[in-house]
């Protein structure tokens, strides 16, 4: 039998003959990749991909899998940008439009108040008649019921929005909706970064110069943030690596952003229903590439309700370390039909980073354990 | 060195491209290295000594209850006609091959469907069903299963490989067991498609003697066994392991059982995401494809669309081959309707 040396085994096998080397190189000597490995990371085996992804996340979160007990409310689905991958949006007239009253939302806080729910994620449409007050009375509302909750709260378009009706400098309405009760926001509405894209599918939105501009004032402004980005509908590949690459220089700018989430385009009920839905292939691979890209991110996230349990739990091998929350009352996918369970307790949770070979940590909205400890 | 280092997985990089069998303590340290990637590359090196390694084979079908031969025959003749317009081979029989069935009426009922189906292959019968018939006719298994072939069967399976507390071994006495059943499949041209449940319940040590065994078993029949469908379900409690417990069980199975050509992976039991993955953990063949009668549908229902398949196929890295239910390339077939809501009337569960 062959001898081993040391020469053939340093390197994964799994990335050994994949072409992508002299990237394992890079990853190992902490070096920031290129555009053009970005492009080659889209295009090599799957594996090899996925392990290079897993030495970054190893090296930066170990064997931890986060999660965090969280409640979602879309606080209203009327909304004026008519984005052609949206299937959420009502018109104010038609029959499934609600917007939700500060009561409302009260009332759907106070049903899981049994619960160790950490963080309440608040987005919807653009409804153009609500007033400014709307958006604080809601924050106020909510942290009248649960004083402790993190509110993670409003897409770059809604932030957008709500500036403008409040009719103030951006400084002071960020101010006033941190002393209403924001907390961070959730990094939604980047779609994909791409002018073409933008053009062509939600045009009446803000665009990628639009999106970044903003989300780095609120940095500035003591608002940390996720990242996300929308694929499987038109994008190409140079336009997500181009995506990638504006993220880490925003990064760099600010250091802001906490997470990285790759959202998973569903096309039932859209307008774009002749695109087939992404594969796990490419589930896997937009976490891996975001893993490895995204060098000054410290997280990533699988999440599980856009791209199902199981491959959320498999991302946790191509580089997440985060795989969302139970999640309660989620209506984005669901509008559209989707399959995906609604929740999943903590439980479950944790039985599948488990099953998964990782260590489950309950999180806090910052990454801190819950509790301080880990879960035995 | 520790079962999970990267020397552990290099020894058994270089069995697999040696062509040797992989040890207990190989599987063993398969079964406990969690870095899945890794598992996976060393599958795909085994996939690579097997024949084709670039490509990825489907099959379109019909599965039909035994009884429906007899009670509706004009259904049958509808989903083979269908079948054949569609350019589908693969007939599954599925649920209990009536008790009062003996040999002559299995093979007239077999020789029924060519009429509707002139290149219709059936899939049906575990080995206790062809003990059975031959039995009750007081025949060999060999003559029983030569009958059955000139009418049409092709295949023998799927049926689930249960473990036994000793190795395989042929009785000379007992021409109905396992291994002579299996062995005279072989002679007879019908090939075996056999499902091994490794469920996680079962220790590393469990699931690996499930596996050996029917490495044995291949051995001694000559090959009979040409597909092997790796579960990770456990069918007494309904529950079905996780999709990173799946995956390396897909893995190992295709590292362990080297001497069997085919691991198909299941989009049945588990969803497409997952068994599209399967294919870069050893898998090579993504099943079959089933046309379903809906009631009041004026045209059959796939239960997955053929267009789907070929393209989760190629966005996996393989070129998408028809097969016949013999693993024979065929051209690719037809898509006859598009995906359909409703109850199928004709849907078994995925073992059949």
């Amino acid at each position: 039998m062959q001898t081993l040396t040391r020469e053939t085994t340093d390197i994964p096998r799994s990335v050994r003959g994949s072409g992508l080397e002299d990237i394992y190189d890079k990853v190992m000597a902490g070096d920031r990749l290129s555009f053009e490995d970005g492009m080659r990371l889209y295009v090599a085996d799957l594996n090899a991909v996925g392990t290079l992804a897993n030495l970054v996340r190893e090296r930066k979160n170990g064997d931890n899998a986060y999660f965090v007990r969280n409640q979602h409310i879309n606080y209203s689905n009327i909304c004026n940008k008519f984005c052609k991958f949206c299937s959420f949006y009502a018109l104010p007239r038609d029959a499934n439009a609600y917007t939700l009253s500060p009561e409302q939302i009260q009332d759907r806080i106070r049903q899981h108040l049994h619960l160790h729910v950490q963080e309440v994620h608040m987005v919807a449409g653009i409804n153009p008649r609500l007033p400014y007050s709307y958006y604080t009375d809601m924050l106020r509302a909510v942290k009248e019921v649960r004083p402790d909750i993190h509110v993670r709260a409003f897409t770059m378009v809604e932030i957008a929005h709500i500036v403008r009706i409040a009719k103030k400098p951006f400084d002071e309405v960020i101010a006033e909706l941190r002393a209403a009760g924001l907390d961070s926001l959730p990094g939604g509405g980047a779609e994909i970064f791409s002018q073409r894209v933008h053009d062509e599918l939600f045009r009446q939105k803000q665009n990628g110069d639009e999106w970044l501009d903003l989300v780095t004032r609120c940095h500035r402004n003591g608002l940390r943030s996720n990242a996300t980005m929308l694929y499987g509908h038109i994008e190409t590949t140079e336009e997500k690596v181009d995506h990638l690459v504006r993220l880490r220089a925003a990064q760099d700018e600010t250091g802001g952003f906490m997470t990285y989430i790759p959202l998973c385009f569903h096309p039932e009920r859209t307008e774009l229903t002749h695109i087939p839905l992404a594969t796990g292939q490419q589930n896997l691979r937009e976490i891996a590439v975001g893993r490895l890209m995204l060098d000054n991110f410290d997280h990533v996230k699988a999440f599980w309700m856009m791209i199902s349990i199981p491959i959320a739990q498999l991302a946790l091998w191509y580089g997440a370390d985060d795989i969302d929350g139970t999640i309660v009352d989620y209506e984005i996918v669901h509008a559209d039909g989707g399959a995906t369970p609604y929740r999943m307790t903590r439980e479950g949770l944790i039985a599948l980073i488990r099953e998964a070979s990782r260590t489950p940590i309950e999180r806090d909205s910052d990454y801190r354990p819950r509790h301080g400890a880990l879960i035995n | 060195m520790s079962l999970t280092s990267p020397e552990t997985l290099e020894e058994i990089a270089l069995k697999t491209a040696e062509g040797a069998s992989l040890s207990l303590e190989d599987g063993l340290a398969l079964f406990r290295n969690p870095h899945l990637t890794e598992i996976g590359a060393l599958a795909l090196l085994a996939r690579r000594v097997q024949p084709d390694p670039g490509r990825v084979t489907y099959s379109l079908g019909v599965r039909l209850p035994w009884e429906t031969l007899e009670s509706q025959p004009d259904k049958a003749e509808r989903a083979l006609k269908a079948l054949s317009d569609a350019g589908g081979r693969e007939v599954r029989l599925t649920g209990t091959l009536p008790e009062s069935w003996d040999l002559e009426r299995a093979v007239n009922r077999l020789s029924a469907l060519r009429k509707f189906h002139s290149a219709a292959e059936v899939t049906a019968f575990t080995p206790q069903q062809v003990a059975h018939l031959a039995g009750k006719d007081g025949l060999s298994a060999g003559k029983a299963l030569d009958a059955l072939s000139d009418a049409g069967w092709a295949t023998l399976g799927p049926f689930p490989f249960e473990s036994t507390s000793d190795s395989p071994s042929f009785n000379p006495e007992d021409d109905s067991a396992l291994p002579g059943i299996l062995q005279h499949s072989q002679g007879a041209g019908v090939p075996v498609t056999t499902m091994v449940e490794l469920p996680p319940s079962m220790s590393p040590e469990d699931r690996l003697s499930r596996l050996f065994q029917l490495r044995d078993l291949q051995d001694l029949t000559g090959g009979a066994i040409i597909t092997v469908i790796p579960l990770n379900t456990e069918r007494a409690v309904n529950y079905t392991g996780s999709a990173f417990d799946y995956l390396r069980a897909v893995a190992v199975t295709r590292l362990v059982l080297d001497n069997v050509p085919h691991i198909q992976s299941s989009w049945e039991t588990h969803d497409l995401k997952v068994a599209q993955l399967a294919l870069e953990y050893g898998a090579d063949d993504f099943g079959t494809v089933w046309m379903e009668f809906l009631s009041n549908a004026p045209t059959p229902h796939l239960s997955l669309p053929l267009e789907e398949v070929e393209r989760n196929i190629r966005e996996a890295g393989f070129i998408p081959q028809a097969r016949n239910a013999r693993f024979e390339p065929i051209e690719p077939p037809r898509s006859p309707v598009v995906r359909t809501s409703g109850t199928p009337e004709n849907a078994a569960s995925p073992t059949g």
